[in-house]
């Protein structure tokens, strides 16, 4: 590294290091004191010069940590007299109740430092691993073949109850890190797992031998009714739990007994009251001090008393194992749509979700070959009852053009599947990067399927006002619908993110309304079919009963009875299925479309433009615009509609005249009319799947699919609703404002985005504040 | 009080110090000298100094950055890092050191510029959406201070609104 030319900007820490260089002598080695070379050869070098070897671009050198940087150096750490001399060779405690006392209080620190690091996302040096025993154990246990390494201590609560205490939950940790090696959550942003290069994680005695030292430690202490030794005991039930959990992914268990029961001591180790107080220097920084810390020093944490943490963490798990109810492909698909929809559920769960359901077989919830999952997806939506579905079976060869294609749509399902329990940035950027592959999936079942109707395969249909038959196109229908609803997921997850500036909440809102235009059409379509299918069932019966008996006649109730029995319940599911969606598409069809009113009737009063508010020499408003609009410049269809047709459409909307004006006021007025309108649908159609979805479905309106998480679902649409209620009240309070004096508006008034409890955060209100004095911070 | 704006001189090692002092009292993020001289060795033209004009031995304020081809196939600036002493704050030294940077970029042609800053520097996001960043995704736990950050970028040329993919397709 470069130093300049002059001696006395020399860093001093390299020249005091240089200083102790000495010259060592022994077994026949003659060591050179090289200090003075070095000297010469520093004043040489260029402050610029960087010594290197010609490939490295430096690059992986950002991540190196430096010596002697208090910030990055682990090894300054200064520890005190009790961490360093602590021994975990001796009992601590003058006699058994002081060293129950301690024990406890070590156990207990540990257990809370679970929920620290799991549930706040806290290192594991500055919670397990800062345990002085933890680490111990770690680096003993590794220098041992089969058996258990113990303390030796001489005292049963160190050697025997402590020890297994530690080597349940370091069993418990490596499952979790078996988690993250399996790349479904991901290390430093949902988890920590840095293990200061110990190995022992990797070579944990097996779960059998675990739980019945657990046992015996508890066997030990079951004749104590002493306060502290319940508590004790509760904690080593508590870790029992803890290590019974990797049951869901090793034998796919979907029993909760032991989460329930971690629920239960939980709640009792909650409400203990002891006082706790693990030996002097038993938690410490000294790990990272002793050990090869590739990672800034991390100040230890201190948990809170936590426990609840437990019961977050069982509850979620408990969550994600609901999904082996399902019945059917749409149970699962609305499970994987709600259960980590509006809360972020622990990351564990995240993380067993897609292994409990991709199995390492790839059979689906041990059940379904990913085939047969796909296929269920199709036939719940726009399969059943087509020509195609028909002649899969005697003409096999004919699909085999939809191979490939089909191949890459059931990877993209899983993909859509895994992304669903991302933490909530990463749920947003896994849509993203779905896009591209299901556009490219619809665009090879397109054309897979137009040559069906050169093979006479014909499944047409003539939906809404058209006059001519347009192709049901049955795959390409349920990718073309799974990427939109994709698309404005994407979109409308930005406001959530607070993505957005209030400036671009025209383009976004604009953009989902006419995605789900795009979506209701497609949905509408697959409907009309569907009942056109219901129908000619129905007229079969109708025809039959008009016929005279005889071979015709018996042929025909035998293909209706055939239909009755084969196609005709999964009809109807289907089609209430597709009045689910058509109602929610139609929520954000008009809660968007609400937006975008809004939005021209405040940029009417000129208190907001879609234009970035402050445009200079650098910024150009549609290359913006292009940039936002990235992820969707490549899709086919819909396609993205140019900067100019965003222009134009605000235009359309925005009202012209001088504010105040009597014009004005009356075209503001019919605006407001049209609003409330789009909200008055947006809540029906809430309503209507609320009443779905409390009636488990059974109310003869619509399939909402969502029997497994019913509570979630009703929140979200509880949100939704709240939210076509909430943008009414506010659009008339911003007009409020605004009417006041109307020609002052622009300059008193400014637009931001506001998001409130009770809403959806898909919906934040646009609303009216007045302007603050700037002030230019520039850091 | 007057500032004075100049391109680091990279042999002046009081400066390199000073740069160090000034983005380790403000950025969550500590960076080790590696970091440093990754950036100001390879791309010294794009580190910008503050002076205070009656006193310029040491910057009061510092940007950092870097340019090099993204993907292959679009040219991308980094804004890495900015500081100005807080004593300091309030006269637009910021903006007039991002001024400076994002000027040089476009004059080498860079497609577009990003940077990432915490969600929870308001100050911050401001500042850089007043030069036309946007917001293009929000990164979750994304600093060592556990706070999540926004990814922004201000884009200076179409390529910058074409996925790379594509760019990459139409280049070969």
């Amino acid at each position: 590294m470069g130093a300049s030319e002059e001696k006395s900007v020399l860093d001093a820490h390299l020249l005091n290091g240089l200083d102790k260089l000495s010259v060592r002598h022994g077994d026949g080695i003659e060591m050179v004191n090289v200090t003075e070379n070095l000297r010469e050869l520093c004043k040489r070098l260029n402050a610029q010069s960087i010594i290197k070897v010609h490939s490295s671009d430096l690059f992986q050198g950002t991540h190196a940590l430096e010596v002697n940087n208090p910030k990055l150096d682990s090894h300054l750490i200064v520890l005190s007299e009790e961490e360093l001399s602590l021994s975990c060779d001796c009992a601590h405690g003058a006699n058994d109740v002081e060293r129950l006392q301690y024990v406890t209080s070590i156990a207990d620190r540990l257990l809370r430092s679970v929920i620290t690091w799991l549930n706040e996302y806290q290192s594991l040096p500055a919670t397990l691993l800062s345990c002085r025993y933890v680490e111990e154990f770690l680096i003993r246990n590794s220098q041992r073949d089969k058996a258990l390494f113990k303390f030796n201590t001489d005292c049963i609560y160190y050697d025997q109850i402590l020890t297994n205490i530690i080597a349940a939950i370091c069993y418990f940790a490596a499952f979790v890190k078996s988690l993250l090696l399996r790349a479904v959550i991901f290390e430093e942003e949902d988890l920590n797992f840095n293990s200061m290069g110990l190995q022992s994680f990797d070579i944990m005695p097996p779960q059998k031998l675990i739980l019945s030292e657990l046992q015996k430690s508890l066997d030990l202490i079951s004749d104590d009714s002493s306060p502290m030794a319940v508590h004790l005991g509760h904690i080593l039930k508590a870790v029992r739990c803890l290590v019974h959990i990797e049951d869901v992914l090793t034998v796919y268990s979907t029993s909760t007994a032991y989460l329930d029961e971690l629920i239960e001591l939980a709640r009792s180790l909650q409400s203990h009251t002891l006082k706790l107080e693990p030996p002097a220097g038993s938690f410490s920084m000294g790990i990272q001090k002793r050990r090869s810390n590739q990672f800034p020093p991390k100040n230890i944490v201190e948990p809170d008393n936590n426990y609840l943490g437990f019961i977050h963490m069982a509850n979620s798990i408990k969550t994600v194992l609901r999904v082996s109810e399902a019945d059917t492909a749409v149970e699962t698909f609305q499970f994987a749509y709600f259960f980590n929809k509006l809360k972020q559920q622990h990351v564990l769960a995240r993380a067993i979700f897609p292994l409990f359901l991709v199995r390492d077989n790839q059979n689906i919830l041990g059940r379904y070959s990913i085939e047969d999952f796909l296929f269920s997806h199709l036939m719940e939506y726009s399969l059943m009852g087509t020509q195609v579905s028909e002649k899969m079976q005697s003409s096999p060869e004919v699909f085999q053009v939809l191979t490939p294609a089909l191949k890459e749509c059931a990877n993209a399902l899983f993909d859509w599947y895994q992304n669903a329990s991302q933490n909530t940035a990463r749920y947003r950027q896994g849509y993203n990067r779905q896009l591209i592959v299901w556009d490219s999936v619809q665009a090879q079942l397109e054309t897979a399927e137009l040559n069906f109707i050169s093979a006479e395969i014909h499944d047409e249909v003539i939906s809404g006002s058209d006059t001519v038959a347009t192709p049901l196109m049955p795959y390409a229908s349920w990718v073309f619908t799974l990427k939109v609803m994709v698309m404005i997921e994407f979109t409308l997850k930005g406001f959530d993110l607070d993505v957005y500036k209030p400036y671009e909440g025209y383009d976004m809102f604009w953009y989902v309304s006419y995605l789900a235009f795009h979506l209701d059409s497609c949905l509408i379509k697959i409907h009309c079919f569907i009942m056109n299918r219901i129908d000619r069932i129905h007229a079969m019966n109708k025809k039959m009963k008009k016929m005279k008996a005889g071979p015709k006649k018996s042929k025909l109730k035998e293909d209706y009875q055939e239909l009755m029995s084969t196609e005709m319940g999964q009809l109807q599911t289907n089609k209430q299925y597709l009045n689910y969606l058509i109602a929610h598409t139609k929520i954000h069809r008009s809660l968007s479309m609400f937006q975008t009113l809004q939005f021209a009737l405040l940029k009417s009063h000129g208190v907001i433009d879609n234009k970035p508010p402050m445009l200079n020499q650098f910024a150009n408003a549609e290359l913006i615009h292009s940039l936002r609009f990235k992820p969707f410049s490549s899709i086919g269809v819909p396609e993205l509609p140019s900067y100019a047709e965003f222009e134009s459409t605000i235009n359309r909307f925005v009202v012209d005249g001088e504010p105040g004006s009597a014009n004005f006021v009356a075209e503001v007025e019919t605006n407001m009319i049209l609003m409330e309108k789009e909200s008055a649908t947006a809540e029906e159609a809430a309503k209507g799947i609320i009443r779905a979805i409390e009636a488990n479905d059974k109310n003869g309106e619509m399939f909402t699919g969502t029997k497994l998480v019913k509570q979630e679902s009703l929140e979200y649409f509880g949100e939704l609703l709240n939210s076509a209620h909430a943008m009414n009240i506010n659009a008339k309070d911003n007009l409020k404002k605004l009417k006041v004096d109307p020609s002052a508006a622009a300059k008193r008034f400014a637009v931001t985005l506001k998001h409130q409890s009770g809403m959806s955060s898909f919906y934040p209100l646009f609303t009216v504040v007045e302007k603050k004095s700037r002030r230019t911070s520039c850091n | 009080m007057d500032i004075v704006y100049r391109p680091l001189d990279i042999a002046n090692v009081h400066h390199f110090q000073q740069i160090k002092k000034l983005i380790d009292a403000d950025l969550s993020e500590p960076y080790s000298i590696y970091v440093y001289r990754y950036f100001l060795n390879q791309w010294p033209e794009l580190v910008y100094l503050a002076f205070d004009a009656a006193d310029p031995v040491l910057p009061i304020g510092c940007i950092i950055c870097k340019m090099e081809p993204h993907r292959a196939c679009r040219m991308r600036g980094y804004i890495g890092m900015l500081a100005v002493e807080s004593s300091y704050r309030g006269r637009g030294i910021a903006k007039r050191l991002v001024t400076k940077v994002i000027e040089i970029m476009q004059r080498e042609k860079c497609d577009e510029i990003m940077l990432e800053t915490e969600v929870e520097n308001s100050a911050a996001l401001n500042l850089y959406e007043q030069f036309g960043f946007i917001r293009m995704k929000r990164m979750f736990r994304y600093y060592l201070n556990e706070g999540d950050a926004f990814k922004l970028i201000l884009p200076l040329t179409n390529k910058s609104c074409i996925r790379s993919t594509f760019l990459a397709m139409n280049s070969t």
